[in-house]
């Protein structure tokens, strides 16, 4: 197997911030948005396959030599060793936010240390945030989901769908442009100097 | 205030649109009235969104009269008359103008702080007469809070947005209770976000310039703060929706400014963020 170090072009002794940032540049590079109606779309599929293995594996051997080192003082009897798998912990997350439980939903994901927070943990983050009303970190989660795993139909649906709510409350305005838009402009400006001297001149605008 | 709240002026129709003045020029009288001379240069247009959402809340519409404006004061206009809501966004107005002025003070330096502190001083006789110190007390909060988060570093933009949102939510459901206090809790709370990200992108050239706080400073997605703001529109517009409509200009005021007036403002600034980007 190739050394997911050397797939994402970092030393053995990067920091966890150096890895995130050498994935997603790469990640930004191969993502499948590039590759639209691109007859090298395959390729790029396979080079982000490999790069998010890779990722995944760093974090993997990272979060072992953590949790090695400490422990995680999650206090939770099932869930005290989430040293391999997170699927478990994951699913008990998205059950309290399906339950509205949002606050202790985000608890559990802020014990998560920041070098082990994967795809799933953003969409999770993303899904809270969005619920609180914060879109703007909401999408920056969901799109950082869709980074580290593109292939994830999940991920991306809750970016399209902010766009796609915003942009049905958005058309309203774009309906109503108002052709003579110059000329309004001008009368405007006029009313408001007639209107300092006591006068409307036109009621148009 | 800012000033970012406006009509779609293009789309009122005649009638709505010299509603909307005379309560902006009632505003203005009341301001002058129940704060100072002075009070009378706070008047924003975010100011008369508040008194037309105090308005539909409180189930009253403004008393038309006719009164002189001191500029030019040859004629008199239509104005709504000092009442109950025009005095209470009166107070706000003064309120949320001190503490602008006083966060001046604080960023401030040389010349521009002298001036700031002028101006604070004269404002600090508005807040006064203002009183209400139980929402003074609550906007001071949030801008401690504000500021402790800009410090930090670790505001989202989010994070910061909802301060702002907090303190127009105080100021929307003060005095109010029940289901009227919870719908004008959310109308606020979403207009004060939209109000701090449109200040913010007004904002990023010249903070950058400067080295000053903005939440955007270490870049901006253009298209995932129009969808941002966007829906916090729509989330307002929802809370409306949930207000007695009685007054069908108030009513259509209301629609005019979250549906077209609100995301044009928000538009042009987003276009001039991008067009400057372009220039660089």
């Amino acid at each position: 197997m190739t050394d997911p170090y050397k797939v994402l072009g970092v030393s053995r002794d990067a920091t966890d911030d150096e890895i995130k940032k050498a994935y997603r540049d790469l990640a930004k590079k191969y993502h499948p948005d590039n590759y639209a109606n691109n007859p090298l779309a395959d390729i790029a599929e396979e080079k982000m396959k490999e790069i998010n293995t890779a990722y995944s594996e760093i974090q993997k051997i990272r979060a072992a030599a953590e949790s090695g080192q400490k422990d995680t003082g999650f206090d939770d009897g099932s869930y005290t060793d989430y040293t391999g798998e997170y699927a478990e912990f994951y699913r008990k997350i998205r059950f309290l936010i399906n339950a509205g439980k949002n606050a202790e939903a985000d608890m559990y994901l802020n014990t998560i240390p920041i070098s082990n927070r994967n795809a799933e943990w953003n969409f999770l983050k993303g899904c809270i945030l969005r619920q609180k009303g914060w879109i703007y970190d909401a999408q920056k989660c969901f799109e950082t989901a869709c980074y580290m795993d593109s292939a994830n139909a999940e991920y991306r649906s809750a970016l399209d769908e902010i766009r796609k709510n915003a942009g049905a409350y958005g058309t309203n305005y774009d309906n109503a442009v108002c052709g003579w838009s110059d000329l309004c402009r001008t009368l405007c400006i006029a009313d408001c100097c007639c209107e300092c001297l006591g006068n409307d001149c036109c009621r148009i605008c | 205030m800012f000033g970012y709240v406006r009509t779609y002026t293009e789309e009122l129709k005649i009638r709505e649109n010299a509603y909307y003045q005379s309560i902006y020029c009632g505003l203005c009288r009341a301001l002058g009235k129940s704060l100072c001379k002075e009070g009378r240069l706070s008047l924003s247009y975010d100011m008369v969104f508040l008194a037309i959402i105090r308005y539909r809340l409180e189930e009253k519409t403004p008393e038309i009269g006719q009164h002189r404006c001191p500029v030019p004061p040859f004629r008199k206009k239509p104005m709504a008359e000092t009442d109950g809501v025009l005095s209470y966004c009166s107070a706000v107005s003064g309120l949320l103008t001190w503490h602008k002025l006083d966060d001046d003070v604080k960023d401030g330096k040389g010349l521009k702080k002298l001036g700031s502190e002028l101006l604070r001083s004269a404002a600090g006789r508005m807040r006064k007469k203002a009183g209400m110190s139980d929402l003074d007390t609550a906007l001071t909060a949030e801008l401690e809070k504000l500021s402790e988060l800009e410090k930090s570093g670790e505001g989202t933009p989010d994070s910061l947005a909802e301060t702002s949102g907090q303190m127009l939510a105080s100021v929307f459901a003060y005095g109010l209770d029940g289901e009227k206090k919870r719908i004008a809790y959310e109308i606020g709370r979403h207009i004060g976000r939209w109000i701090y990200f449109a200040d913010a992108v007004d904002d990023l050239e010249k903070d950058m310039k400067k080295g000053r706080f903005n939440p955007f400073s270490d870049g901006i997605d253009v298209g995932m703060c129009r969808n941002a703001m966007l829906l916090e529109l729509q989330a307002a517009s929802c809370a409306c929706d949930l207000l007695p409509s009685d007054g069908d200009m108030l009513c259509a005021l209301t629609d005019n400014i979250l549906r077209l007036g609100m995301p044009k403002k928000a538009d042009e600034l987003l276009k001039k963020h991008e067009q400057a980007g372009k220039a660089d």
